[in-house]
């Protein structure tokens, strides 16, 4: 009974207790392996539930940068080649696919509007590499690295809709709150910089037209949910809340701490080996070096002249150089947001613009991770949360300014690199129009079940117990996909 | 056979005995039969899904006698003898669409047949044995034995403590027990006084008294309610995931509710017949109780509407929150794990189903004041204007529509009357490109007969034109048209026939016109006379008006409109009969309120739009408007309750069995009947919860209060009493609070007491518990002097504010950092309770947030004018922060710390070592001529108007990230840093110009000491500009120079360097390099940021002490 009343077993309080809830702590490995392993004695384990950990199987990539496109990149126009557009280019959809939405079968009803003119793409494709792989003209430089690519062209999902759409690629629901696949990953694995944040999302604003749902740790403790950093201002005192005092100078702020310490000691006195008091002190003392070892990382003036080159200094180089420096300091998961890919008008236009911004960015991220060697266990996930219809869009707006093309869920690309996926590979395919995935379908479950897969997790046992029920990412669904695997 | 041979020699019952043991020995035949043709078919085909061990849909068990008998959800699966009768004898043969087994493949007619003919033969069965239980059937056994589905037997012990059965221990000193108590029920210390007349107390009752004033201090409501406000998943806003406003502009009235409640002592088993339905009770006494029942509909949503999820959201609260119950998991199939079945979920949906939340809800009571008179005056007025311009717009764009009256009878004859929904080309090519309303064009062709035809003294031209063909139609419309002008037969209207006597139409395009100028003319221009003042009269808003949501309130702007329209004539009665037409029943030109605005019928012109938008925008900022009413987001029963099934899989597109509305099955005891047929049955759930027969709902409270009190449950699983929750680690102490709590009139109050009054509560080795974020900001703005105590009212934002933290805005779609780093939890969800991490975000906070700088400000202010004298001071500010005298220890410490406080510390120091200026460089001998500080700052930029030699004006900028230089290099722009210490130093840094169009900077790094460092241009380009190992001496000068190249614009360029010295350390951090980052450092050096003063850094630090921030 006393230890009823003094126990402090909070249930996300330690990591013992974290470690009973958490499906993969008491598998094949056993807790006390699991902790010997990540170097932790139990001593020193309850205030550290970010601590590095194993997951269930060896992994083949320990971080993640998941580079979204938000609005919906289209495939036709990039990965995707559809010679059979040029033949019915113009061509009225209800004339060339009749009745094609019924054979289509399932994927169709989440598709969107297929309707108007099929409309061929504006660019060119060729073979790249060794592989062959077909890339439009839209990436002259990331196609040097058609050797390192892995694109999935059956991709679907569930919603045409941006924000459901949205929260379905990272977290694999839309009708209700979830992790996401960044906390997740930080549940699973831990973080490898206790003064850094497991998951950090870059985008320009900080945060997304639905909040910060598409990062949040739902109810996975909070410490796995992503922390929205807003770019745009690269100031780094902009960018983190709080990393810098404005009224008292780091020295006078290390004798504070010291006051502190000392009236820590006293105290410590009467409670003597009270863990939730250590804590504090580590967490006060990580704090202060935060203040500068956080304005490191995010200080991209910091990196060699070369590799600022190589970046180029626009939004998309800059975020993508601060990917790499965060996940080289052990951060497990990056999301890099690159807004504005809801071409409905000028699609050829802003492809063009969309592409130079991020072309340069991405080749110089593979170049950078791959001589550093960290390409090979950093998965690189380029995406969208659905594609475009390889029809116009004539909305009134594209009447006036030049022809988009619409939402489609029924059938997208993603590519990954690095991290134990098959390099120089395609897998799956849309139909002869690039509307519906149709060879090897791929939903976004599948995804997450592949990436969870990489790291070292058995989807299916990555799992949290919250109301009555274990969660996992890929809720009751997804299946790996061998044929992407390496 | 042994029983029954037991039988039959003790009773001999010799007859019966044997006609059963008949019955139940099979022939060889059968047995054969049965064997050889049957057991193989159900082996192979059905036991898949329908045995023990395996799937079990349906709860269909066909792998005994037993279970075929009995069948499944749907009944018994086949009836002896009757194979016409049997379900599964229907079910194989997929005689209807909804049961077809096995659902992929058919079996083959030969298998098929012999299952009717087993059937017809009685289904003689050889196998024996009980029918196996389903899962879910197992799961309501068991929980016949689960404890927490037992009634809590109270042991009626001696004491708490006794049952708490623990050891003596010490109790604690009376500051200690001041405090926990202080902190624990009013979620504030004391003040020092407060410690030191308590400590004064020597009467055995000094601590009961002490509770007893707290427990009645309307504090305790704020900390206690905000507890429950965890259990409810309390937010301000849905966080929706669509843009647009998502806020529940009332969900504060809630929070009021909840926190009134904890301050009346209001018994918990009313409290929950509030939440769920004080819709059915009696609420004239405190209408503010109908605020409680936000409970069921503040939970996350997708929009505002209430759909399935957000149902299933209430459900879960519900569930779990009050009675430690999972259901949320069998929406899509019987639970897998607890005794809980899709019918009892889809019975609880069906009574949320049977309820709404009405359009306007209902005011709470306000005082009679000057604002919320004024608001009512202002109501109105915004009220009566949305209605004018949106009934004034309407019709203008309805006016708009008729004067194309003749387009549209061309449009219907030029689609061949197809609507626009049979081919989408006619849309494109014709209503798109002819700018036409598709409604409008729908209607036409769907009237044509009988509105067009039917009206032949108007549209007879038309109809007679039209059929002329294109050819020679000329010719052949001339004598036609001269024809209508005559109007012999006065079959047509007079202004018809007016219209057509000089007409000469080449084409019917031309005929068309003259429609469109016949209404124009004739009927619109007369019109526009008489409507505008009857309109204008009609717009004052009825007093229901006053509270409609705007989208009602827009309908009935348009049905004034109808009804002015139909009810003024014009004067005479020739042209009112053709106006007439236009306005009747079946016109393709005339729309109900609803049917106009789901057509968008309103003309789009900006000047329109913008119109309706500040109407709009008018009403809704009243919202914000202090005497603005405060209104109970309540639920009422719909007219007929739903009656629903539940759904396979949780989709609604597949309904299976019948989910009457009643309760939980396995808690049937509690509420046996179905819920009442006329009613949602909110109220007899709600009774069926609060029940003293209902093993679940005390335990779950007293359970949760313990925890609220220690930190630590006695179920360390307070949401999930089910199996898979953790067992009570002393079941007797939880039950005995249980029985206790109910016996004690549901009260929260006496509970709190019972608990704090025993030794378990009060004795020395109390487990310390860090403060949650309310206790600890409020405590932090309190001991300052800064908070603000008023009870109630709309939410703040919590950086903003000095209110206490319960009244922060929640907000559900990103929840601030403060909230975040203090472990708050998300509320999309019902919390059973908190996490405790202390991670490096929240120690950020109390270091750097304004929160604690600025409160560190106040005290010292404050002390500052109480107390002179230092060393007094030092004890008052242990006296306020930690209500102790300090020791001499810890005033010579704060003596110390004050003493070494520097006196010219700045918070940036390095932003001292920048200066920013212009001057000019010498190219020949690569060195700065002169340097001149650019003196005004406007906050953002140092910068100066200046002139070039031949006397043109120039301005000179610098600011953070870089700045544009003078159109000559004699006003290059400057960023100088000049080195404070001995060192060798890096600089990074990368210079950008994007502007193209002008004409480029030249950008140099020069040194006091060795010249020019590096020269660099950029046009529309980045560059590098990297400078590695540069020695320097105290007191050299770097400048960073940048010049227009050609006297021209040079443009805006970025340039923001980073300096390093490997070498030395931060000041405070050592290992850290040295280091200056123009960007961060940049600052008006003439009015650097004012530091804390040595007593407020002070003050901070106890703030940050671990003896405040703790409850021990």
């Amino acid at each position: 009974m006393k230890n009823s009343l003094c126990c402090r077993n909070h249930p996300v309080s330690t990591r013992r207790d974290f470690l009973g809830r958490c499906g993969m702590g008491m598998g094949a490995l056993g807790l006390a392996a699991l902790m010997r392993d990540a170097g932790l004695s139990a001593a020193d384990a309850p205030e550290s539930p970010l601590a590095a950990r194993k997951p269930h199987f060896a992994p083949k990539a320990t971080r993640v940068i998941h580079i979204f496109c938000e609005g919906g990149p289209s495939q036709v126009d990039t990965f995707d080649p559809k010679p059979t557009l040029e033949k019915f280019h113009a061509r009225l959809v209800d004339d060339v696919m009749k009745n094609y939405q019924k054979t289509a079968g399932e994927a169709a009803s989440g598709m969107g509007r297929l309707s108007g003119k099929l409309q061929r793409s504006a660019f060119k494709f060729s073979k790249h590499g060794q592989s062959g792989l077909e890339i439009s003209e839209l990436f002259p430089k990331l196609s040097a690295h058609a050797d390192e690519l892995c694109v999935v062209r059956s991709m679907h999902t569930t919603t045409s809709v941006h924000e459901p759409a949205q929260l379905v690629m990272n977290t694999g629901e839309f009708a209700s709150v979830r992790p996401s696949m960044g906390a997740w990953t930080v549940y699973g694995l831990g973080s490898e910089n206790r003064n850094l944040p497991g998951f950090v999302s870059l985008s320009p604003s900080g945060t997304t037209s639905s909040g910060d749902k598409q990062w949040g740790n739902a109810f996975l403790p909070s410490w796995c949910g992503g922390t929205g950093i807003p770019t745009r201002d690269p100031a780094v005192t902009k960018m983190i809340e709080n990393i810098r005092s404005g009224t008292t100078s780091l020295r006078e702020q290390r004798r504070q701490l010291d006051l502190m310490h000392a009236m820590h000691e006293d105290f410590a006195q009467k409670h003597p080996g009270d863990a939730l008091l250590e804590g504090r002190v580590s967490a006060f003392e990580t704090a202060f070096r935060m203040q500068i070892e956080a304005t490191d990382a995010f200080d991209l003036t910091r990196e060699p002249a070369h590799i600022r080159a190589l970046y180029g200094d626009t939004e998309q180089g800059r975020q993508l150089l601060l990917a790499r420096r965060l996940v080289e300091r052990g951060v497990r998961f990056v999301q890099v947001y690159h807004n504005g890919w809801d071409t409905h008008d000028l699609n050829d236009e802003r492809h063009r613009e969309l592409t130079t911004a991020c072309d340069q960015p991405l080749h110089a991220l593979l170049t950078d991770l791959k001589q550093r060697d960290m390409l090979k266990d950093t998965l690189i996930l380029w995406g969208g949360e659905f594609g475009r219809t390889p029809t116009s869009d004539n909305n009134d707006v594209a009447k006036k300014k030049g022809i988009g093309r619409d939402h489609n869920a029924g059938g997208f690309t993603v590519w990954m690199a690095g991290g134990g996926v098959k390099a120089g590979s395609v897998y799956g395919g849309t139909d002869e129009f690039g509307a519906l995935a149709a060879e090897n379908p791929v939903d976004v479950h599948d995804l997450h079940a592949t990436i969870l897969h990489l790291l070292g997790f058995d989807h299916e046992r990555l799992t949290y117990r919250y109301a009555g029920r274990d969660y996992r990412l890929t809720d009751v669904a997804g299946r790996v996909v061998k044929g992407v695997l390496a | 056979m042994s029983a029954f041979s037991f039988q039959i020699r003790n009773h001999g019952l010799v007859g019966t005995v044997f006609l059963l043991a008949a019955a139940t020995r099979l022939s060889a035949e059968d047995t054969d039969f049965f064997e050889s043709k049957i057991r193989p078919i159900l082996v192979e085909r059905c036991y898949e899904c329908h045995s023990a061990g395996k799937k079990q849909k349906g709860g269909l068990l066909l792998d005994t006698k037993a279970g075929v008998l009995k069948g499944g959800e749907t009944g018994p699966a086949l009836i002896p003898g009757n194979a016409a009768k049997s379900l599964l004898i229907q079910a194989v043969k997929w005689s209807s669409d909804d049961l077809q087994m096995p659902p992929k493949n058919k079996l083959t007619n030969e298998q098929i047949a012999d299952l009717e003919t087993w059937v017809n033969k009685g289904a003689p069965d050889p196998r024996s044995g009980e029918r196996t239980l389903t899962k879910i059937e197992q799961h309501l056994e068991d929980a016949k034995k689960h404890w927490a589905f037992q009634p809590p037997v109270d042991s009626k012990p001696a004491s708490l403590d006794a049952l708490a059965g623990l050891k003596p221990s010490q109790l604690a000193d009376k500051r200690t027990l001041i405090r926990r108590a202080f902190l624990d029920l009013v979620g504030e210390p004391p003040t020092y006084d407060e410690v030191n007349a308590f400590e004064a107390d020597n009467s055995p009752q000094a601590f009961e008294k002490l509770v007893d004033k707290l427990l009645a201090d309307p504090r305790y409501g704020e900390r206690w309610g905000r507890h429950w406000l965890d259990v409810a998943r309390y937010a301000d806003n849905m966080g929706s995931i669509f843009n647009g406003d998502d806020t529940y502009p009332f969900a504060w009235t809630y929070r009021d509710y909840v926190i009134k409640a904890f301050n009346d002592d209001k018994p918990y088993d009313r409290f929950i017949l509030e939440q769920i339905a004080a819709d059915q009770l009696d609420t004239a006494k405190d209408p503010l109780t109908l605020a409680g029942m936000g409970f069921l509909g503040l939970g996350t949503r997708k929009d505002r509407r209430l759909d399935d999820d957000t149902l299933d959201d209430t459900i879960d609260v519900i569930g779990r929150g009050l009675m430690g119950l999972t259901i949320g998991c069998a929406r899509c199939h019987d639970h897998k794990l607890e005794p809980i079945t899709t019918k009892d979920y889809y019975g609880l949906y069906a009574v949320l189903k049977s309820s709404k939340e009405p359009d306007i809800p209902p005011a709470l009571p306000q005082a009679d004041t000057p604002q919320t008179r004024e608001y009512a005056e202002k109501n109105k007025l915004a009220r009566s204007e949305y209605i004018r311009i949106h009934a004034f717009e309407a019709d203008r764009s309805m006016s708009a529509i008729r004067s194309r009256l003749g387009d549209y009878l061309l449009a219907a004859r030029d689609s061949e009357f197809k609507t626009i929904y049979e081919s989408k080309t006619v849309k494109g090519d014709i209503v798109d490109a002819r700018r036409l309303s598709s409604s409008v064009h729908g209607r036409m062709v769907k009237s044509w007969d009988k509105w067009v035809k039917g009206h032949a003294n108007v549209f007879g031209p038309w109809l007679e034109l039209s059929a002329l063909g294109d050819a020679d139609f000329a010719a052949k419309a001339k004598p036609l048209c001269e024809s209508f002008g005559k109007n012999a037969d006065k079959k047509l209207h007079a202004s018809v026939a007016r219209s057509f006597a000089k007409a000469a139409p080449k084409t019917l395009r031309d005929v068309a016109d003259i429609y469109n100028n016949l209404y124009a003319s004739e009927v619109d221009a007369l019109w526009a006379e008489r409507w505008r003042e009857p309109l204008r009269a009609a717009c004052a808003p009825t007093e229901e008006e006053l509270g409609l949501p705007l989208k009602e309130l827009e309908i009935r702007a348009i049905e004034r409109l109808n009804t002015v329209q139909r009810a003024n004539a014009l004067p005479e009665a020739d042209d009112q009969a053709l106006r007439a037409i236009f306005i009747e029943e079946g016109s393709p030109f005339f729309f109900a309120a609803k049917d106009f605005l789901s057509s968008q019928l309103y003309s789009t012109r900006d000047v329109a739009d913008g119109l309706r938008r500040n109407a709009t925008k008018a009403v809704n900022e009243l919202a914000n408007h202090p005497g603005a009413p405060a209104r109970a987001m309540v639920f009422v029963d719909e007219a007929k309750p739903y009656e629903g099934k539940a759904f396979v899989r949780g989709n609604p597109k597949t309904p299976g069995a019948d989910a009457p509305r009643q309760f939980l099955s396995v808690l049937k005891a509690v509420s046996p009947e179905p819920f009442p047929k006329d009613k949602s049955g909110r109220l007899e759930l709600a009774k069926a919860i609060a029940n003293k027969d209902n093993p679940l709902t005390a335990r779950v409270i007293v359970n949760r209060v313990w925890n609220w009190h220690f930190g630590t449950p006695l179920v360390g699983t307070p949401s999930d009493f089910g199996f898979r929750g953790d067992k009570p680690v002393s079941q007797p102490l939880l039950d005995h609070l249980a029985a206790w709590f109910m016996q004690n009139g549901w009260s929260i109050k006496k509970l709190n007491k019972y608990i704090l009054l025993t030794a378990a509560y009060q004795r020395v080795d109390f487990p310390l518990q860090p403060l949650e974020l309310e206790p600890f900001r409020d405590s932090v703005l309190a001991v300052s002097g800064r908070l603000k105590t008023d009870l109630f009212g709309k939410p703040e934002k919590i950086g903003e504010s000095v209110r206490r933290t319960v009244y922060g805005y929640v907000d559900r779609k990103a929840l601030s950092s403060l909230y975040r780093s203090f472990d708050f939890p998300s509320p999309s969800f019902s919390a059973p309770m908190r996490g405790r991490t202390a991670l490096a975000p929240r120690a950020l906070i109390l270091l750097n947030s304004p929160l604690m700088t600025d409160s560190a400000k106040v005290l010292a202010a404050s002390l500052a004018k109480d107390v002179p004298d230092d060393n007094a001071r030092i004890v008052e500010l242990y006296r306020r922060v930690l209500q102790r005298q300090p020791t001499e220890k810890e005033s010579q410490r704060a003596r110390d710390y004050l003493a070494a406080y520097p006196p010219n510390e700045l918070v940036h120091p390095e932003s001292q070592d920048w200066q920013y200026g212009y001057g000019d460089f010498d190219p020949a001998a690569k060195k700065l001529k002169a340097f001149a500080p650019l003196k005004a700052f406007d906050g953002k930029s140092f910068k100066g108007t200046l002139k070039t030699a031949d006397g043109k004006p120039s301005e000179v900028k610098v600011d953070a990230m870089g700045g544009d230089s003078g159109l000559t290099p004699a006003l290059s722009s400057i960023r100088r840093w000049i080195a404070p210490i001995d060192g060798e130093i890096n600089i990074a840094a990368e210079l950008t110009h994007t502007d193209a169009k002008t004409e480029g900077v030249v950008a140099r790094v020069v040194s006091s000491r060795s010249g020019e460092l590096g020269e660099w241009k950029a046009k529309a380009q980045s560059v590098c500009t990297d400078l590695a190992k540069v020695p320097v001496q105290k007191g050299d000068v770097l400048d960073f120079i940048v010049s227009s190249q050609s006297g021209k614009d040079a443009g805006h360029y970025q340039w923001s360097p980073g300096i390093i010295v490997p070498g030395a350390d931060m000041p405070g951090m050592p290992g850290m390099a040295r280091r200056w980052d123009a960007r961060v450092d940049f600052s008006d050096p003439n009015k650097p940021a004012k530091p804390l003063t040595a007593w407020e850094e002070l003050c901070q630090a106890l703030l940050l002490s671990p003896e405040f921030a703790v409850m021990e």
